[in-house]
């Protein structure tokens, strides 16, 4: 369980995130959407504690940051470090013993390659690997299926289910509705950095059709396509 | 207009790490100089060693990514002038040098691979993996041992020569240059992510990373320390004592690199490193001056 209260969070005068109050189950995955630059990557980065904030940020297992599996929309890779070097790094990190990582590479990543020379999709496969080879409580997905073929988008979404089940706390980003569709529980529209509203399994189609309405209008029209 | 933008990138440079840019052009020919200075006097292959220095400050300009963009950005004339004139500016400190000590040999040889060199694209293969001794325990050596592979077997070479041609400085400088070497493997910052990815307390994450420096640092000298010991036991005591101070350089840089984290290594950390250099002490209270700015930084990203 992550439990957030009264989280505010301002660079200068800009305020980003305002007085939110949220709490995450175990065992439920997450949708967080909103438009760029709605706040999305400031409240991982808070609930990652990676930024200051006003408010508090509790969880079942503290300190939180140290069960938690932070997937960043652009993951950086040193230049001459291998898949296999960045998974031992990582499991170092949280002194994971691990040494079959050829076994667990369900992607079929070329892990003695430079990770710098992958592909987007790769890069972000190799980093979500690394995340559940550490064996985190809590798991923020920042995009998650950008750039990410069809196949592997599918053993992610599975992956995901699975993280659920097995009690796992999952919070996604992602801009694209079907894949939330698909994993989540509950998706919270985030919006001039607050949450405007919660939105259960069964209302999903309702979501996306106002988004839709929101983001899309007659704008095609406007277009003047011919 | 390129120059004046390359030459504008280089003080931006200069500046991030703390130093004005006209400061930091003085110290560079001022260091050339003297090093040049020194070893002429000393070495006669010493002049091959500059040309080798700065052939590899050449290729690093003629990596494949830059020559790229430049292909894209400029008409094939402009690129090749461009090329010519950036290995040619490379150059022109050292062949200064060897016109003033009347170097005539060395001074050909640098000005034909110079013009070879615009000419000569390097193609750095990605695709082909380095192995390394230290992929259990990533990323500073792994990364470093593959990006100075050149230095760290020129180092060996330099502890060849100076055994080859019975000196004992030139093998205690082998083994400097290897500890330089491996001290640049902490002057970047790593991103933020690698340093919250650990569940350690900022002091178990301190003392791991300087163990880790010091076992590969370990690894790598070990061979040149026991040879040199070989030929020249009765320097033992001397070669020790160096050793040990190098241990204590190589603690003090890894802790300046967190003292100063997220940033660069900033003037004040270089200048308190730059003094320890002749009197060696003074690093019984940096290193702990260091220790405890470097718990300071980490605390927003190590419980």
């Amino acid at each position: 369980m992550i439990e957030i209260h009264q989280l505010n969070k301002s660079y200068g005068t800009n305020e980003v995130l305002k007085a939110i109050t949220l709490r995450f189950e175990e065992g439920k995955v997450y949708g967080i959407v909103g438009e760029n630059g709605a706040g999305k990557t400031t409240l991982f980065r808070c609930i990652a504690e990676l930024e200051a904030y006003k408010g508090t940020i509790t969880a079942s297992k503290t300190p939180l940051k140290d069960y938690l599996g932070l997937l960043l929309t652009e993951p950086f890779f040193f230049s001459k470090i291998t898949g296999r070097e960045y998974l031992q790094l990582l499991c170092n990190a949280r002194s994971v013993e691990e040494t079959n990582f050829d076994e667990r590479n369900i992607f079929d990543l070329p892990l003695g390659q430079y990770a710098s020379t992958y592909s987007t999709g790769m890069k972000k496969k190799l980093a979500i690997l690394g995340l559940l080879l550490q064996g985190n409580t809590y798991f923020i997905f920042d995009e998650p299926f950008n750039g990410v073929d069809i196949q592997s988008n599918m053993i992610i979404t599975e992956i995901i289910l699975k993280l659920k089940a097995l009690n796992k706390t999952v919070l996604i980003s992602s801009h694209i509705f079907s894949t939330l569709k698909d994993t989540c529980d509950e998706i919270h529209l985030l919006k001039n950095g607050q949450f405007e509203e919660a939105v259960q399994k069964e209302q999903f189609h309702e979501l996306e059709a106002a988004m839709k309405d929101v983001s899309i209008g007659n704008k095609i029209d406007q277009l003047g396509l011919k | 207009m390129y120059f004046q933008l390359q030459f504008k990138l280089l003080n931006r440079r200069f500046k991030e790490l703390g130093f004005e840019p006209w400061f930091a052009y003085v110290l560079i020919l001022l260091t050339l100089m003297t090093l040049v200075h020194q070893s002429f006097e000393r070495y006669s292959f010493a002049p091959y060693v500059f040309i080798a220095l700065c052939m590899l400050l050449q290729v690093n300009l003629g990596n494949q990514k830059r020559i790229d963009f430049l292909k894209t950005v400029f008409s094939s004339s402009k690129f090749r002038g461009i090329r010519l004139l950036e290995n040619a500016l490379m150059a022109l400190p050292f062949m200064i040098e060897f016109i003033v000590y009347q170097k005539w040999i060395a001074l050909v040889i640098l000005g034909l691979t110079t013009i070879l060199l615009a000419f000569i694209n390097v193609k750095i293969s990605h695709q082909k993996t380095l192995p390394t001794p230290f992929s259990k325990h990533p990323f500073e050596y792994s990364v470093g041992f593959r990006s100075a592979l050149l230095l760290l077997i020129s180092c060996y070479i330099l502890m060849g020569i100076g055994l080859y041609v019975d000196n004992f400085n030139l093998g205690m400088f082998s083994i400097l240059a290897l500890f330089v070497v491996c001290m640049g493997f902490y002057t970047q910052p790593e991103e933020e992510f690698y340093v919250w990815i650990h569940h350690h307390s900022t002091s178990t994450f301190l003392f791991s990373k300087v163990k880790t420096a010091m076992v590969n640092v370990c690894l790598l000298s070990a061979p040149l320390v026991f040879i040199l010991l070989a030929f020249y036991p009765k320097d033992g005591g001397y070669i020790a004592i160096f050793v040990l101070t190098a241990f204590a350089f190589i603690t003090a840089v890894v802790l300046a690199k967190y003292a100063a984290y997220p940033n660069e290594i900033q003037l004040i950390q270089v200048f308190f490193l730059g003094i320890s250099i002749p009197a060696p002490f003074l690093l019984l209270l940096f290193i702990p001056l260091f220790y405890n700015q470097a718990t300071n930084r980490l605390k927003s990203y190590l419980k």
